[in-house]
């Protein structure tokens, strides 16, 4: 890169074109349609096999969880953990690869935000299956991960989501110390990225810390919380004879990739075009939740963007990912010129001709995670329950009523209760 | 302009062949002793030989030769459960029928059927009371209630920076008597490992 400066950088055109997103329209008509199955099967007519698999199975785990096929995704995911595990060392042929042709040529191992959901669902997963030690294995593997990706030094630190998840996790499974000091993390982590990624430190998560640091007796931790939060929590009289219900409710699609060309003069002044992948949001009528338990109600929070995340990873390797796309352009320049020196002009030309062809940007990611999670959490009497959700829009406005059949509310105990929602895409005005 | 070319073609049929690395499945039957360590996580033989070591060790300790002198018989031994705590998805029911294997076959203990293998051996009963002739009937009422029940925990810590990662586990069994929740037993097995991983693949 310090040979080069960039002088202007001119944006030629927006080309919708890209490899494994471009096939995926009719399984997100699918999803819109709420017909999950169908969606597998059709992804499941096209298994990758090469650069992509990780990817594959990624969209595979996630439509069949979608599907109600939790041990099956479970599989899949272990499957794609492994795979990842195997890529985690440099491949000289790929990176030789990469440098020629285009960055498909290597290995997709997945975005951090990407590692890190795979721990999420799965533990969803396990959760949906009863088996709540399980999905602990979970928490603490998504721990070991967050752990190694802060000692590295170009990639995001923290997840808020999956360390609040992680403390729900705990939680049910009356590990109150555990949980506390994953709560505390997540507030820490919502707090960081609060600016990045638009997500405020949910009212949910400052009322479990206020309500932890309670009962376990720490009344200092428990003051500074108060007034850092402005937030009083009423415990009710009769608490003991009390459950709860936790609603994560996923809703629209992560964002997609596109290939953006970029014209970039090096310091010799010799016009190069390169292709960045950016990220185009999917759009989604959906802006809020409440989840109603008999005859009471809770506004679900937003508590993580995957769309701000993938956002922010992007931006975290941009400039690696340049000076890769300068790197390989001037390569195929310099072969071009050869070309055009030995063989003439034509030579110079088929050589241009098919370094501009093979010159795609890398627009793989994991289309079928949500855009983003919601949360809801309610204190109930024990006892049974009707159980909707209410979808609502932007202006508060009454989209949908979702029946999910009913729930068991147990004294002291921690009930998840779980649902993805794809709406129709809309237009954005 | 052929010599370019020529170079050019060659340089993609590298890569083509490089990328598609070729298939050939190969089968080695080996012994379910040998020990084979592939990714670093608990696998049959972290299984067998925990399981092996901490049976005899509870063989070996006085409360059972203390029940046999006072009771004149073998004490009877359920399995509960094995809670797996760790950072891994183990397959805690292997461990569990290693276990029971063991126990077994030591001759020093009575085995009664889990609670889950029970619901199915009573049913099997309640059909046999309606069909099967009176001499060969097995009535019910007859089981033999268990002594102790022995349950456990898998624990890890794991530690990782750049290409080392060391990986602990420690298992816990404790025996406990029915009667009087009594602990006879507490029985420690700790695993330790080091992976490395390479830079390049």
């Amino acid at each position: 890169m310090r040979n080069f400066y960039i002088v202007g950088l001119v944006v030629l055109f927006l080309s919708g074109c890209a490899s494994y997103s471009s096939n995926f329209q009719r399984i997100e008509l699918l999803l819109a349609q709420q017909n999950p199955q169908q969606a597998l099967l059709e992804l499941e007519k096209n298994p990758a096999t090469g650069t992509d698999k990780v990817l594959y199975l990624m969209d595979k785990a996630m439509l069949q969880r979608m599907s109600g096929l939790y041990v099956e995704s479970n599989t899949t995911f272990e499957e794609v953990k492994k795979l990842i595990q195997s890529l985690k060392g440099t491949s000289l042929l790929e990176q030789a690869g990469a440098l020629t042709i285009n960055d498909s040529a290597m290995s997709y191992e997945g975005e951090d935000y990407e590692q890190v959901a795979i721990h999420i669902y799965e533990a969803l997963n396990y959760i949906a299956l009863g088996q709540l030690d399980e999905a602990r294995v979970e928490a603490l593997q998504v721990d070991l991960l967050l752990q190694a990706k802060a000692t590295d030094e170009n990639s995001f630190v923290e997840h808020a989501f999956s360390r609040y998840l992680t403390g729900l996790i705990y939680e049910a499974g009356g590990e109150l110390d555990d949980a506390l000091i994953a709560y505390r993390k997540a507030e820490q982590a919502y707090e960081k990225g609060r600016k990045n990624l638009k997500v405020h430190t949910p009212t949910y998560l400052k009322k479990d810390l206020l309500r932890l640091t309670k009962k376990l007796g720490l009344l200092n931790e428990y003051k500074a919380y108060q007034t850092k939060f402005a937030l009083n929590i009423d415990t009710p009289v009769d608490a003991r004879n009390m459950g709860d219900v936790v609603l994560i409710l996923h809703t629209g699609l992560a964002p997609i990739k596109r290939s953006q060309s970029l014209l970039v003069h090096t310091d010799d002044g010799v016009p190069i075009r390169i292709s960045m992948p950016v990220y185009e949001s999917r759009t989604t009528n959906i802006a809020g939740a409440t989840l109603m338990v008999g005859e009471y109600t809770s506004q679900a929070e937003l508590v993580d963007s995957i769309d701000a995340n993938a956002r922010v990873s992007l931006e975290s390797h941009k400039g690696e990912m340049m000076a890769r796309l300068i790197a390989r352009a001037v390569a195929k320049a310099a072969i071009s010129n050869q070309a055009q020196k030995q063989g003439g002009e034509l030579a110079g030309f088929l050589v241009d001709v098919v370094a501009m062809a093979t010159e795609t940007a890398d627009t793989r990611s994991w289309l079928t995670l949500p855009k983003s999670i919601l949360l809801a959490r309610l204190r109930l009497k024990e006892g049974v329950y009707p159980l909707r959700i209410e979808l609502v829009g932007r202006k508060r406005e009454s989209l949908l009523m979702l029946d999910l059949g009913q729930v068991h509310v147990k004294k002291g105990k921690l009930v998840f209760v779980e649902k993805m929602y794809v709406s129709s895409p809309v237009r954005v005005q | 302009m052929n010599k370019m070319k020529i170079v050019n073609m060659a340089l993609v049929a590298c890569l083509a062949v490089g990328l598609t690395a070729c298939k050939t499945t190969t089968i080695e039957r080996v012994d379910t002793d040998s020990v084979q360590d592939l990714s670093g996580n608990w696998n049959d033989t972290d299984s067998r030989l925990v399981s092996s070591r901490m049976v005899s060790d509870m063989m070996s300790r006085k409360w059972l030769t203390r029940y046999q002198v006072k009771n004149g018989k073998n004490p009877v031994l359920i399995v509960g459960a094995v809670r797996n705590l760790s950072h891994e998805h183990i397959n805690t029911r292997t461990f569990i029928a290693d276990l029971e294997r063991e126990l077994i076959n030591s001759g020093e203990v009575d085995f009664v059927a889990s609670s889950t293998e029970r619901q199915e051996i009573r049913a099997e009963r309640g059909d046999q009371a309606e069909n099967s002739s009176m001499n060969t009937q097995n009535i019910s009422g007859e089981e033999t209630g268990a002594d102790f029940m022995l349950k456990g925990q898998i624990n890890t810590i794991f530690d990782a920076a750049a290409n080392t990662q060391v990986k602990y586990y420690q298992i816990d069994l404790t025996l406990i008597s029915l009667k009087d929740n009594r602990k006879v037993w507490l029985g420690q097995k700790k695993i330790k490992k080091v992976l490395e991983t390479g830079r390049f693949r």
